[in-house]
């Protein structure tokens, strides 16, 4: 599994629409639009989710979206083989 | 109530995002919303293109467990593009290297790395002793760290006496650097990425920067939207991801788009664009054999109208004159090109005409202005062009030639200085005819993989096959390793410290977070160690760190035009780099070259300087040059028998030979296979649809892959991703090459296709 925060950058006349799009995909969860042109996302994939293949349909499909830029991935249940659900 | 180890995670990776845009999610700050006490984060930078993006690698329990982009770093600000986020498990890939092996009975059998090493250094000496030193050669890496090459520079150049050494920079960035040094007289942009945020126009030239590049993309589109003024003009025969921002895009046919930037610079005097003042002070005119006067240089124009260059290029008279106004009517302009003008052979010729329109509007030494060439792997520039990492070359911009630059690297190396030989080497497709033709008797390959990279690949399998081979690696096996008679494992990326240096002349440390997997070891020592077993003992025993070996190597550049001497590891491991030069330790390093603010222009006398603003010190007068060069097309053009232009290049989630992106399932599976793209209009002619097994064919060979019907390629070109070693594309590629910079021509050739 990966959890990845990204920078998504987008046109500025579109950006509320993707913003929208977004809202209703369940692997993303949005942090808010930023600078007119960014919307800040954290994206939850599942092992059998390819993360790179999932941004690259959500860009694909939209064609509000210039770019997914990450910032932060982290893979340490994979690498380390820890559960992520337990209280820290 | 208790938080969960994902809801950590995922504030944590919010922050991060949200602070590589410069905003905070919470009041306070842009910190997580908890400490990540359980995770080191060590400050390094990416192991894949030339940008030189800033990573952090977080370290839990010994292991590679997160990635983040520096918000600090000033060249990607904490954003990375998808290959860097899969950095870690290149790491963990399944194909590392992990002990030496030697070939016995035509079977890879383990050995220790005494073994191995006393094997190689045998061999080495028995061949040098018996062909003499000319008969082995090193082919290294623009993925190499600074001291890596070093180290084999100094092994091959100075100690054995060969200066067959090579790196597979001269595929990607020879014309670029045959460029720099026939415009300016000294390799390298005079600007920085510090100039994409202050240009009003961009011309991407002959570069899918969206995929190649991403992180600059993001820089210029971040911009344009910021500043919808800004222009982007694309001159490129393909349609790319790169075109969502572009205002204007020409279409030139592959390999004639030299009469385009003729015209261009037609257009720019003739309306009134062209900065005379500069051109006054600061240009002279030449052809290939002599000096001209500034209206020589207008009447050589003369031939190339914007009807001429449409004839040539196939591109509308009108686009030629909207992309030479869009041009001069900017008050400042950046050009940025990589392998579409690199690698071909008049590579040299077109980076000379691209910058022609910078020194004939003075769009260059300016904020916002530059002549900018992008470079395609993370080190080709800092160990490769800086540390002298080819045939012709010595560290620090020096050259073989040059009696002065032999003594001066000699006594460093603590070598004869009639070890260095006066004569440079085998350039890198010269070597590897050589070594077909028995003339190169034993190779060392350290970090690249040309048994699929070279042009015509198939044609230099046989000296590889029957010469004695040595690949250092940390990925087994290769398309080069099925060839090799020992193969050494090498530590990959955060398993050792190193410097590299990008593209815009920065240079930044990176850490050694792990040990290395296995066996392996550090390229470095293992070229220091197999030194001391050929009878250099005196010569290398010295080398005890990563640290020693870059204090010599910096000694070097102390008074050069790269002076990297203030750019210690002292500085490097706290700053996110430096850029030369840097000559001493409180020196911040250099923003413009050849302008205030270089301490190299700064310590010019005002006698020299005339008043001048700009003094482009590697040239006579300091004077840069305009060239008149003639516009020939490729090597081998289309014609009846082969209607078809072939052009290869990246896709985004790829890279190179795949040796890295290869190990990792998701990228894989992202872009899985190689595959031909081909236009709508030329695939319905031939009755060819999408997916269909097609056979592309050109005179070097032939390849069954697959059809993408896409209206991304010119009618008439077609495109191929040369990553794969099952659908080689360098079977297909000429290995023509470049007179002045040996670069082959792997943008263009001639070549049909039909269905399988």
């Amino acid at each position: 599994m990966a959890i990845a925060g990204v920078a998504i950058l987008a046109k500025k006349e579109e950006i509320q629409n993707v913003y929208q799009r977004l809202e209703q995909i369940p692997e993303i969860t949005t942090y808010g639009i930023h600078q007119e042109q960014y919307i800040v996302a954290v994206v939850e994939t599942s092992p059998q989710q390819d993360l790179e293949k999932f941004l690259k349909k959500i860009q694909d499909n939209d064609p509000g979206i210039l770019g997914i830029f990450p910032a932060y991935a982290n893979f340490e249940d994979e690498v380390l083989g820890e559960s992520l659900d337990e209280l820290v | 109530m208790g938080v969960t180890r994902r809801e950590f995670i995922k504030t944590t990776a919010a922050a991060a995002a949200a602070a590589s845009i410069g905003t905070t999610l919470l009041p306070g700050g842009v910190k997580p919303l908890f400490a990540e006490n359980d995770m080191e984060w060590h400050k390094s930078v990416c192991r894949f293109c030339g940008v030189g993006c800033g990573v952090l690698i977080g370290v839990k329990n010994g292991k590679v467990a997160a990635i983040r982009g520096d918000k600090f770093n000033t060249i990607n600000k904490g954003h990375l593009c998808v290959k860097g986020f899969y950095l870690h498990k290149i790491i963990y890939a399944k194909t590392r290297l992990t002990h030496p092996m030697i070939k016995k009975n035509g079977k890879f059998e383990k050995v220790s790395w005494d073994e191995a090493l006393n094997f190689v250094a045998k061999k080495f000496n028995e061949i040098r002793k018996a062909h003499g030193p000319d008969a082995l050669a090193f082919y290294g890496s623009g993925q190499a760290e600074t001291e890596e090459t070093y180290m084999a520079n100094k092994l091959f150049k100075g100690c054995i006496g060969t200066n067959n050494m090579e790196g597979n920079p001269r595929l990607c960035m020879a014309s670029a650097v045959g460029g720099y040094l026939t415009s300016f007289g000294l390799d390298e942009p005079a600007g920085t990425y510090e100039d994409i945020e202050q240009a009003e126009m961009f011309m991407l030239i002959g570069t899918n920067t969206a995929e190649a590049h991403p992180i600059v993309f993001e820089r210029i589109v971040r911009h344009k939207m910021k500043n919808p003024n800004v222009k982007i003009l694309i001159i490129d025969p393909r349609k790319t991801p790169t075109d969502q921002v572009a205002d204007l895009h020409l279409f030139p046919k592959p390999g004639w788009d030299l009469a385009i930037l003729h015209a261009m610079a037609r257009i720019i005097i003739k309306e009134g664009y062209a900065d005379e003042q500069f051109i006054k002070d600061n240009v002279v005119f030449k052809d290939n054999k002599k000096n001209l006067t500034y209206e020589q240089y207008k009447q050589f124009l003369e031939k190339f109208t914007p009807e001429y260059a449409s004839k040539v290029s196939g591109v509308p008279v009108e686009d030629i004159v909207k992309a030479a106004r869009m041009f001069g009517q900017a008050k400042t302009a950046m050009s940025m090109w990589t392998m579409g003008i690199n690698q071909r052979t008049r590579g040299v010729w077109a980076n000379n005409l691209i910058t022609n329109l910078h020194l004939l509007t003075g769009k260059i030494g300016k904020p916002g202005c530059d002549s900018f060439s992008l470079t395609g792997q993370p080190n080709a520039c800092g160990g490769v062009r800086e540390g002298g990492g080819l045939c012709h070359l010595l560290p620090a911009h020096r050259v073989v030639k040059n009696p002065k630059h032999r003594e001066e690297v000699a006594k460093v190396w603590g070598v004869p200085v009639s070890n260095i030989q006066p004569k440079p080497g085998k350039h890198t497709v010269a070597m590897f005819e050589a070594l077909n033709k028995g003339e190169i008797k034993g190779i060392y390959i350290m970090c690249t993989n040309p048994a699929q990279s070279l042009p015509n690949a198939s044609k230099y399998w046989k000296g590889l096959k029957e010469q004695f081979v040595v690949v250092a690696e940390s990925f087994f096996p290769t398309a080069t390793t099925k060839f090799a008679d020992v193969v050494l494992p090498a530590a990959f990326w955060a398993e050792k410290e190193g410097v590299y240096g990008c593209t815009e002349r920065r240079s930044q440390y990176m850490p050694k977070v792990l040990e290395p997997m296995g066996e392996a070891r550090w390229d470095a020592f293992i070229l220091r160690d197999l030194g001391i077993r050929m009878g250099f003992k005196k010569e290398f025993e010295k080398y005890k760190t990563a640290e020693d070996i870059w204090n010599e190597y910096i000694s070097l550049t102390k008074g050069r035009d790269l002076d990297l001497s203030g750019a210690t590891y002292r500085r490097l491991k706290k700053e996110r780099g430096l850029r030369w030069p840097v000559p001493s330790e409180d020196h911040p390093g250099t923003y413009k070259r050849y302008v205030k603010g270089d301490p190299i222009f700064d310590e010019l006398s005002e006698e020299k300087k005339k008043g001048r603003w700009i003094y482009f010190y590697g040239k006579p007068e300091g004077k840069a040059v305009v060239w008149a060069r003639p516009d020939k097309g490729p090597e081998e053009p289309t014609d009846e028998e082969f209607p078809f232009a072939l052009s290869t290049g990246r896709v985004l989630e790829h890279w190179h030979t795949l040796t890295m992106t290869g190990t990792v399932p998701e990228l894989n599976r992202a872009v899985p296979k190689a595959y031909v793209e081909i236009n709508p209009e030329d695939a319905k002619a031939l009755g060819i649809a999408n997916k269909d097994q097609v056979i592309v064919e050109t005179r070097r060979g032939q390849l069954k892959i697959e059809a993408r019907v896409i209206n991304r390629p010119k009618k008439g070109t077609l495109f191929i991703p040369w990553h794969w070693e099952e659908w080689m594309a360098n079977i297909l590629t000429i290995d023509a090459f470049d007179p002045g910079s040996k670069e082959p021509e792997y943008k263009v050739c001639a070549a049909r296709i039909r269905k399988a």
